[in-house]
This record gives C-alpha cells, sequence and structure tokens, in this order.
C-alpha cells in the first residue's frame, strides 16, 4: 500500500514539476503562431466526429490534406458552395499554409465570381452581378484572415492586392497592399514595381507614383523594364515633367 | 527561363529549394521519434501495473488522446478562475497526470513551411527525455515491487 501511494506522490511531484516547463513551451508557442486552430463545437459540427477525433489526436495537418483534396473534387464538379465549406474548414485547422488561404480566395473571387456571373438559370443581371459581389467579398474574406494569420508573409499581401487590382479596380487599395508585401522579408522584387504601376493609376497621386517610379528607374538597368517605362512616360506627359528630367525615348 | 532576369531565376531557385529536402526537416523527425520513445516508456510504465495486454493499449489510446487534449485542460485550469473546485479539481489532475504531447506535434507546422527555431527544439527534446526518463524511473520502481 505504501508504495501505491508513493507511485501516486511521484506521479503528482513530476505532473507539478513538469508544469512550467510545458507552460515555457506553450507561450513560445503561441509566440511563433503554432497551434492556432481553435477546436471548438462550430469546427465539431463542420468536420464530422471522425474529422475532429483525428484533429484533436494530432493528425491535424492529415485531416487538412484530405479536406484540401475533397475541396478541389468539389471545386472540378463546380460545387461552389461545398467548396467553400471545404475550404473553410481547410483553413480552420491548417492556418498557417499560405497555399490553403490563397487556393480559398481564388476559387471563391475568381472561378466561384466568374461562374455566378454566367450562371443561366439566372436571368436577373442585378442577381447575377450581386452574387458575384459576394463571391469577391468571400475571397477578400478569406484572405484577410489569411494575412492575420500569417502576417509575416507576402504572398497573401500580394494575393489581396492582386484582387482589388483585377475585381474592385482599387489600385490605391492595390498599391498599398504590394507595397506591404514588399516591405516583408522574401518578397519577390516586382512587388515593389508592382506598387507603384498602381499608385500611378489612382487620380490625384500621381506625383507621389511618378517619384517612386523615377527612383526604381535610377536603382538601373534591371528595374528599366517595359511597363515601367511605360508609366513613367504616361506620367512625365500628365505631369508636364520638364524635358530635360525626363528619361530618354530611347529607353522605350 | 534560363533567358529570364538573374534576381528572377535566383527566386525560382530559393522556391525549388524551399520545396524540396531540406535539412529543417530533421528536427521534425526527431520530435516524432522523442514523442515515441515518451509513449513507450509510458506505455511500459502502464504495463507494470496492468493485468492484461488489451487494458495497457486501451489505456495508452486514452492517454494518447487526453494527452493531445492536457494542453487545452492546463491553460483553461491556470487561467479560468470562474471554474467550479470539483472542475478545477479536474482539470489540474489531468495536466498534472497526462504528459503534454501537443507540444510534440511540430510537424503540422513544418509541414506549412514554418522554421522551428534551434531553441524551441531544444526545449522540446530536454522535456521529451525528461518525459521518457521519469516514465522509465516510476516503471522500474513499480516493477522491482511485483513478485515475480
Amino acid at each position: 500500500m505504501m508504495r501505491f501511494f508513493a507511485i501516486i506522490a511521484a506521479v503528482l511531484v513530476f505532473g507539478v514539476t513538469k508544469l512550467p516547463a510545458e507552460r515555457a513551451l506553450f507561450v513560445q508557442h503561441r509566440q511563433l503562431h503554432f497551434h492556432a486552430v481553435e477546436l471548438n463545437l462550430d469546427l465539431r459540427e463542420q468536420l464530422g466526429q471522425l474529422g475532429f477525433i483525428a484533429a484533436l489526436s494530432g493528425f491535424r495537418s492529415i485531416v487538412a490534406d484530405v479536406l484540401f483534396i475533397q475541396a478541389h473534387v468539389a471545386w472540378e464538379r463546380t460545387e461552389w458552395g461545398r467548396v467553400l465549406l471545404l475550404f473553410r474548414q481547410v483553413t480552420t485547422l491548417q492556418p498557417r499554409v499560405v497555399l490553403f488561404w490563397d487556393m480559398a480566395a481564388w476559387h471563391m473571387a475568381w472561378n466561384a465570381s466568374v461562374a455566378a456571373m454566367n450562371d443561366q438559370t439566372q436571368p436577373r443581371l442585378a442577381l447575377r452581378v450581386k452574387a458575384q459581389r459576394e463571391y469577391f467579398a468571400l475571397g477578400r474574406d478569406f484572405l484577410e484572415r489569411g494575412i492575420q494569420n500569417n502576417p509575416d508573409r507576402p504572398q497573401l499581401y500580394e494575393s489581396l492586392a492582386r484582387l482589388y487590382k483585377d475585381k474592385y479596380q482599387d489600385h490605391a487599395r492595390a498599391s498599398e497592399f504590394f507595397a506591404k508585401a514588399a516591405a516583408l522579408p522574401g518578397a519577390p522584387s516586382y512587388d515593389k514595381r508592382f506598387s507603384a504601376y498602381e499608385l500611378s493609376y489612382c487620380e490625384g497621386r500621381e506625383g507621389e507614383a511618378y517619384e517612386r517610379l523615377r527612383l526604381l528607374y535610377d536603382e538601373g538597368e534591371n528595374q528599366r523594364l517595359p511597363t515601367l517605362i511605360k508609366r513613367l512616360k504616361v506620367l512625365e506627359e500628365k505631369l508636364n515633367i520638364a524635358q530635360d528630367q525626363r528619361i530618354p525615348d530611347r529607353a522605350l | 527561363m534560363s533567358a529570364a532576369p538573374h534576381e528572377q531565376v535566383d527566386d525560382a531557385l530559393r522556391a525549388v529549394r524551399s520545396s524540396a529536402l531540406n535539412i529543417d526537416i530533421f528536427p521534425g523527425i526527431a520530435v516524432i521519434y522523442l514523442k515515441a520513445r515518451l509513449l513507450a516508456s509510458l506505455t511500459l510504465f502502464v504495463s507494470t501495473f496492468a493485468s492484461t495486454n488489451i487494458f495497457t493499449i486501451v489505456v495508452m489510446v486514452f492517454v494518447y488522446f487526453i494527452g493531445h487534449l492536457q494542453t487545452t485542460a492546463r491553460e483553461y485550469w491556470l487561467q479560468e478562475n470562474s471554474a467550479g473546485w470539483i472542475t478545477r479539481g479536474f482539470l489540474a489532475l489531468v495536466a498534472l497526470i497526462f504528459p503534454d504531447l501537443q507540444a510534440f506535434n511540430l510537424v503540422d507546422e513544418m509541414v506549412a513551411g514554418a522554421l522551428i527555431p534551434i531553441t524551441l527544439f531544444a526545449k522540446t527534446a530536454v522535456l521529451g527525455i525528461f518525459y521518457t526518463t521519469m516514465y522509465a524511473l516510476l516503471a522500474t520502481f513499480v516493477f522491482c515491487g511485483k513478485e515475480l
């Protein structure tokens, strides 16, 4: 009997000893945005019993991958509602995978929105446009939540910038998000150029855009790409830049 | 692609290299190994007082699931003050008895492209070795008292 109580006491003492180390690890995980998944009743309803148990028991990434494949199949069948549902589950389970957020947004804002606009079963244009805008908003929501979960990765800022550029024709916001992407480590070098290009389309901000494009131009041959030169030329005309300050015509 | 600017080629190469086998995967494999060792030593401990194999297996399946929820129980126990004493007592028991298996699930983050800092890996490894040693010692202690 004494041995039994000794073992119980040893287990509890061991538990108390390990607690600070476990807590310190947990805090570090949180700082690194690890295990940011909220396993709550909403997710339980979405995933089903087996999926939820699998997610609880350390197979979260595998469950997310299986659901991602299912979402791909649903996309092939153009079942947009199911695509949305599955991508919500996938991104909830693996919020640190940029690809999942990006794909979810792409399916909603590019594929589903076009399908809604070309929906032959809906004769009213106003309702088709409304459905299209709803899909744009869903795509934007995925990207915004993706950025909240991955503030240190440039890809989603870039995708959101493309969404504003292509779908909302909001060049100011597109420029802002390209600039945010460019400021992050690992961002492609074109993000900085794209930010300036988008700014050059904004009414009233041509001066600022010209300065940024000119700075890029002055950086050297690598930056002197056809679009950059073309936009600079357009702005030079628009802003009436003095002839001696303009870039040479041969650059075009 | 060969005609692309030097900078673009570098970007493409970086993307290919980061997607291929690299050294960052080894901490993930090591942590999986540590988790397996921890579960093996805990199974050994349970088997010292279990009378049948099936009891050991069933208990360990439950321990495995509870171990992944231990973090939730511990954080709720340490942070939530409004819960009743029965709830808090139960949560404390779960937090103290069961190992935190969630701490060893670094692979979920690694597949998402996250880099595991060396300090985090070292801390996880030390915790894993500590768990394994303690459960093995407890198993030895119980086993020594058995009449063979």
